[in-house]
């Protein structure tokens, strides 16, 4: 990990099928671009070569394809996301990974295309109750577990109660990079 | 689980299929997809509408010599172009594919556009099959320019959008063009990888070629802000470290 003593730095955890598979490009490299383009430093890493993320001041889970849930049953290596206090975001798959991880569900549910996401909490991330469009690639929809709130409607985003740490099943990469933008101005 | 079974799980190459039209996304998508995974089959569909809203129309019948020029078998499938109903014609196309060589996945070319990678990603997700879209979001100046480093030549093929003029087309795609489409995407807001379908491309040689196309008749057709390069013959040739280049040729 690079950085100098006021630095911010994310980890940004690739959570597809294999370290540097084909997904990479699509789920990973694309959130990795807005970051940087909102002046964040980050690494990457997959979650396999994870060993302790705690020198990070952020974490952000991408998505997978649809069809990859490897990370989902290496459920047992990602343990730390229970206690993890500092800013964390998943998205698609990183998101249902968070809710697994807390005790929830994660059932089927296949959701394509761009669809209006309805927020019915105000939050730092999403700002106050509204409908805004988002790009949707998601095989599953979520049972929160008690600890996370639901942000928006068929909990397609949710927020931790007592941690800065949020979940959106829709991918902000795609025509919502302002959500990962304010994720990179929130305080560490 | 025992650790043998699990690099097991994480070591299977997948075979993939490529939805394929021998411009430059395509082309590029395949050569990423052939440096992770096993690319089995290129699929071509050859719409008869040539304002297709998801098939790339000009010059697509040297799809199947770009195919030969890389070296994978490619499958072609008629389709009449109509919207939404050319969507079925994709389908089965990719369930022959899959028929043909036991593909697990496809790779699109997509960039931007989520009307045509939801479409996709339904059909795959409908038929259990992985999705890839390897140049997804991919920012465009930075995607010609490495389409370059990597050695792809290109040229356009096609213009559909003012100020794109009869200069564009035939001419590859090299540091000057690319300076030019940055210019033209600030004043104009055009895409300039053509994203919006304002130009289109064919391939003409790169790292995954063993033999290069050869253009050697052609025409340039330009009527209002709308031109066409229609290649009437082209042929491969040998590439140096390419043995075994039969000389093919189509007219």
């Amino acid at each position: 990990m690079r950085r100098g003593a006021d630095d911010t730095v994310i980890l940004v955890l690739d959570l597809c099928y294999r370290a540097g598979s084909l997904s990479r490009y699509e789920f990973v490299e694309p959130v990795a671009a807005a970051l940087r383009r909102a002046g964040a430093e980050i690494d990457i890493l997959h979650y396999r070569e994870l060993d302790d993320p705690s020198g990070y001041d952020k974490v952000v889970l991408c998505g997978t394809a649809l069809k990859d849930r490897r990370c989902l049953d290496d459920a047992e290596q990602l343990s730390w996301i229970q206690e993890w206090k500092r800013p964390m975001l998943g998205i698609s798959t990183g998101a249902a990974l968070i809710c697994s991880v807390l005790g929830g569900g994660v059932l089927p549910g296949v959701h394509i295309g761009m669809d209006d996401v309805r927020i019915i909490a105000e939050t730092r991330l999403l700002g106050e109750p509204r409908k805004i469009p988002a790009f949707h690639l998601h095989s599953v929809r979520l049972a929160l577990p008690s600890e996370l709130i639901e942000v928006a409607e068929k909990c397609e985003a949710f927020m931790c109660r007592d941690r800065p740490v949020y979940g959106l099943l829709f991918d902000p990469e795609v025509r919502n990079r302002w959500i990962l933008d304010r994720f990179v101005k929130c305080e560490k | 689980m025992n650790i043998f079974l699990i690099n097991a799980r994480f070591a299977h190459i997948m075979n993939l299929g490529v939805l394929f039209s021998g411009g430059k996304d395509s082309v590029f998508a395949c050569y990423r997809a052939m440096e992770k995974e096993d690319v089995k089959c290129l699929i071509t569909l050859i719409s008869e509408n040539e304002e297709s809203y998801m098939f790339h129309t000009p010059n697509i019948g040297l799809a199947e010599l770009v195919a030969s020029a890389i070296g994978i078998d490619i499958l072609k499938w008629r389709t009449p172009g109509v919207e939404e109903m050319e969507l079925e014609d994709l389908r089965d196309a990719i369930i022959e594919a899959r028929r043909l060589y036991g593909i697990e996945g496809i790779v699109t070319g997509a960039i931007e556009s989520v009307y045509q990678s939801s479409r996709i990603q339904r059909i795959c997700s409908e038929l259990d099959l992985w999705c890839f879209n390897p140049l997804w979001q991919i920012d465009q100046l930075d995607y010609l320019k490495m389409l370059i480093a990597h050695g792809f030549r290109v040229i356009v093929t096609g213009v559909f959008a003012y100020p794109l003029d009869e200069s564009f087309l035939g001419a590859e795609i090299d540091d000057g063009m690319i300076a030019k489409l940055e210019m033209l995407q600030k004043r104009y807001g055009i895409s300039p990888s053509g994203e919006g379908g304002e130009l289109e491309t064919l391939v003409l040689d790169g790292p995954i070629f063993r033999r290069r196309l050869e253009v050697l008749r052609a025409a340039r057709l330009f009527s209002g802000n709308r031109g066409r390069y229609v290649i009437e013959s082209a042929r491969l040739a040998e590439k140096p470290g390419h043995p075994n280049n039969r000389v093919a040729q189509r007219s």
